[in-house]
C-alpha cells in the first residue's frame, strides 16, 4: 500500500508559513501586531520571522515533491506520509500561539476583570495557546474531520510529547530533583496505591469482572493509557474492557485539562502546588503536561514540577503490575499464569529512562557549565559585572522590609534580608531561595514583582538551556495540539456503565484529596 | 492484548501512533531527543 497522498496540501501549508514570515518581516503586519500586543511588547515576532521562514521553505520543497512525484511503496513512503499531517499540526499551533491566543487575551482585557478575582477571564479560564490549541484540535477532528493526507502525521503527536518529556530532563538541578522527588514519592505512593485499592474495592462491591476491575485500577491509579496497556495482559482484560478504561480515562483527562487550571487560578496556587496537584490528580500523562502548561503558559516551572510527579508515577508501574498479577491469580483460580517480569520489561515506558539519562548528562554541566554562573552576575565590582542601575530602589526596599515578616522559613528570611541589605541578590544560592519565595506566593504581588526584578538582574541562563526551553515549548505545543486532534467524541463515549461510575468516584476522590494534601503540605516548599 | 488490538483503524500502528509498538515509539523519541540535545550542545 502507498501511504503518501499526491496532494498540494503540504505545499500550501508551506506557502501559508512563508506568507506569515513575509508579512511580519516586511512590516505589513505592524498594525495588527501592535493591536495583538495590547500596549505591551509582542513576544512572538522573533518566532514568526524565523520558524515560519524555515518551515515554510522546507514544506514548499517537500510539498512540491509530494505533489508532483508518484510515491513508491515502502518504508520511506510510510514515514514521508506523516510529514503533511505533522506540518498541519504545527501550522495550527503557530496560528493559535501567534494570533488566536493574543486575540483572545485582547478581547478578554476589553471585557475587564472578573468580579473579586481581580483576574481577566482569559487568565482565569486558562485560555492560552496550549488550551486553545487543544480546543482547535478537538474542533477540527469532531466537526471537520482530519483530511486523509494528514491522518498519519496526526499520530505523531505522542512522539512529540515523549521527546519533550525526555528533553525536560536537561532543565532540572540535582537539588530540585531531590527536593521534589522526595515529596513526589510520598504523594504518588499514597495516591497511586490508594486509587488502585479503591477501584479494586469498588469493583468487588459492584461485582464487575475481575479483569475489568484490574485494568481499570491500573488506568485510574498510574498513568492512564500506558498503564492500562501494561496491566491488560496480567489481568487478561478483554478488548471491550480496555476500551471502557481508555474511554473513562480520556473523559476524565479532558475534563481535568480544562477544570484543573481554573481551580488553580481561583485558589491562587503557586507553580509548585499546581504542578504537584496536576501530576498527582490527573490520570493521563499528556493531560498532566497540558494542564501544567495551561496554568503557566509563559514558563515551564509548573510543567517541571508536574512532570516529576508524573514520572514518579510511571516508575511505580512495575509495582502495580506485580500487585495486579498476584491479585488476579488469587481471585481467578483458572487464570493462565502470565510471566510478570516479561510483561514489565516489554511494557515499561523507556522514554522515562531517556529523561533520567538527559538529567544525568545535564548534572555534569555539559549544557550549562558552572563557570557561566559564577562571579559575573553576583560580584560587586564593575569588573565582575556590577551595574548600579540594577540595584533595587528605596521604595522597593521599603516594600520588602514591610513584608519580610510574612516569610516563615529561616533560609528565606536570611536571603531576603541580604537582598534588602545589599539591594541585589548576592549569590546563586540566594537567587534560588528568592525564586522559591516568589513561587510560593507568600508576599503580595507588588513584593513578588520586586523579587522577580532582583532575580532578573542577576539571572544568567546558558544559551543551551534557553534553546532547550524553546524546543520543549514547541514540542509540547505540537504534541498537545495534535492530542486535541485525537480526542473524538466517539472515543469518550466508550466510557459507560459501571466502569465509568467507578472511574468517576475514584477520579474525583483522588483529585479532591490530592488538592487538600497539596494545599496543606506545600505551602512554602521550593 | 495490546493497545493495537483495541484501537486499530490503521494498517500500521494504532490510532494514537504510527509505530507498531509503544516501545518503538519510545526509542524514536529517545533518538530524536538525543539528536536535538547533541545539536544544541554543538551549535550553542
Amino acid at each position: 500500500m502507498v501511504y503518501t497522498k499526491k496532494s498540494p496540501a503540504l505545499f500550501i501549508i508551506g506557502l501559508i508559513m512563508l506568507a506569515m514570515w513575509y508579512f511580519a518581516s516586511s512590516g505589513m503586519m505592524d498594525g495588527y501586531i501592535e493591536h495583538l500586543a495590547a500596549g505591551k511588547k509582542y513576544k512572538y515576532l522573533g518566532e514568526i520571522t524565523t520558524l515560519a521562514l524555515y518551515f515554510g521553505i522546507i514544506n514548499v520543497l517537500i510539498g512540491a515533491l509530494q505533489w508532483f512525484t508518484t510515491p513508491k511503496q515502502g518504508e520511506w513512503d510510510y514515514y514521508s506520509s506523516t510529514i503533511a499531517g505533522a506540518m498541519f499540526i504545527l501550522l495550527v499551533a503557530m496560528l493559535v500561539r501567534w494570533f488566536v491566543a493574543p486575540e483572545v487575551a485582547w478581547l478578554s482585557i476589553q471585557m475587564g476583570k472578573v468580579g473579586e478575582t481581580g483576574k481577566y477571564i482569559h487568565k482565569l479560564l486558562g485560555l492560552n495557546y496550549i488550551v486553545l490549541g487543544i480546543v482547535a484540535g478537538i474542533i477540527i477532528v469532531n466537526w471537520f474531520h482530519i483530511p486523509a493526507w494528514a491522518e498519519n502525521g496526526v499520530r505523531l503527536s505522542r512522539l512529540g510529547l515523549k521527546t519533550g518529556v525526555i528533553l525536560l530532563g536537561t532543565l532540572y538541578s540535582a537539588a530540585e530533583l531531590a527536593n521534589l522527588g522526595g515529596l513526589s514519592i510520598v504523594m504518588i505512593g499514597f495516591f497511586v496505591l490508594g486509587s488502585v485499592w479503591m477501584t479494586l474495592w469498588m469493583g468487588t462491591l459492584m461485582k464487575i469482572p475481575n479483569s475489568m476491575g484490574g485494568v481499570l485500577s491500573a488506568g485510574m491509579g498510574v498513568c492512564g493509557v500506558s498503564a492500562t496497556v501494561a496491566a491488560a495482559p496480567v489481568v487478561q482484560a478483554k478488548s471491550v474492557e480496555i476500551a471502557y478504561t481508555i474511554g473513562t480515562i480520556l473523559l476524565w483527562g479532558v475534563a481535568s485539562l480544562f477544570v484543573f487550571p481554573v481551580v488553580g487560578q481561583l485558589l491562587d496556587m503557586s507553580y509548585v502546588q499546581f504542578g504537584a496537584w496536576a501530576g498527582t490528580g490527573i490520570l493521563n500523562s499528556a493531560q498532566v503536561a497540558g494542564a501544567a502548561l495551561a496554568f503557566q503558559p509563559d514558563g515551564i516551572e509548573t510543567l517541571k514540577v508536574a512532570e516529576i510527579f508524573n514520572i514518579t508515577r510511571v516508575l511505580v508501574l512495575p509495582i502495580i503490575v506485580i500487585w495486579l498479577a498476584m491479585w488476579y491469580v488469587k481471585r481467578e483460580e483458572h487464570a493462565t499464569k502470565v510471566n510478570v517480569t516479561e510483561v514489565m520489561i516489554q511494557k515499561f515506558p523507556v522514554f522515562v529512562l531517556g529523561f533520567l539519562l538527559l538529567f544525568a548528562l545535564s548534572t555534569t554541566g555539559v549544557f550549562a557549565p558552572a563557570k557561566h554562573y559564577k562571579g559575573k552576575f553576583f560580584g560587586n565590582t564593575v569588573e565582575t559585572g556590577f551595574k548600579e542601575k540594577k540595584l533595587l530602589k528605596d521604595d522597593q526596599i521599603e516594600i520588602l522590609k514591610s513584608e519580610a515578616s510574612k516569610i516563615q522559613r529561616a533560609d528565606r528570611q536570611e536571603a531576603v534580608s541580604r537582598l534588602i541589605e545589599n539591594r541585589k541578590i548576592m549569590s546563586e544560592a540566594d537567587d534560588a531561595v528568592v525564586r522559591g519565595v516568589v513561587n510560593a506566593k507568600v508576599l503580595s504581588k507588588k513584593a513578588g514583582k520586586i523579587l522577580k526584578k532582583a532575580h532578573k538582574a542577576v539571572r544568567h541562563q546558558s544559551k543551551k538551556i534557553k534553546m532547550f526551553r524553546k524546543w520543549i515549548t514547541w514540542l509540547f505545543a505540537f504534541g498537545l495540539t495534535g492530542l486535541g486532534m485525537q480526542i473524538t467524541f466517539s472515543s469518550m463515549k466508550q466510557a459507560g456503565g459501571q466502569p465509568a461510575l467507578i472511574g468517576s468516584v475514584v477520579g474525583f476522590t483522588k483529585a479532591a484529596l490530592s488538592l487538600i494534601v497539596v494545599l496543606w503540605l506545600i505551602s512554602e516548599t521550593i | 492484548m495490546s493497545e493495537e488490538d483495541e484501537v486499530t483503524t490503521f494498517e500500521r500502528g494504532s490510532a494514537l501512533s504510527i509505530f507498531t509498538s509503544d516501545r518503538r515509539e519510545d526509542y524514536m523519541a529517545l533518538t530524536f531527543a538525543l539528536i536535538i540535545a547533541f545539536w544544541v550542545y554543538v551549535a550553542y
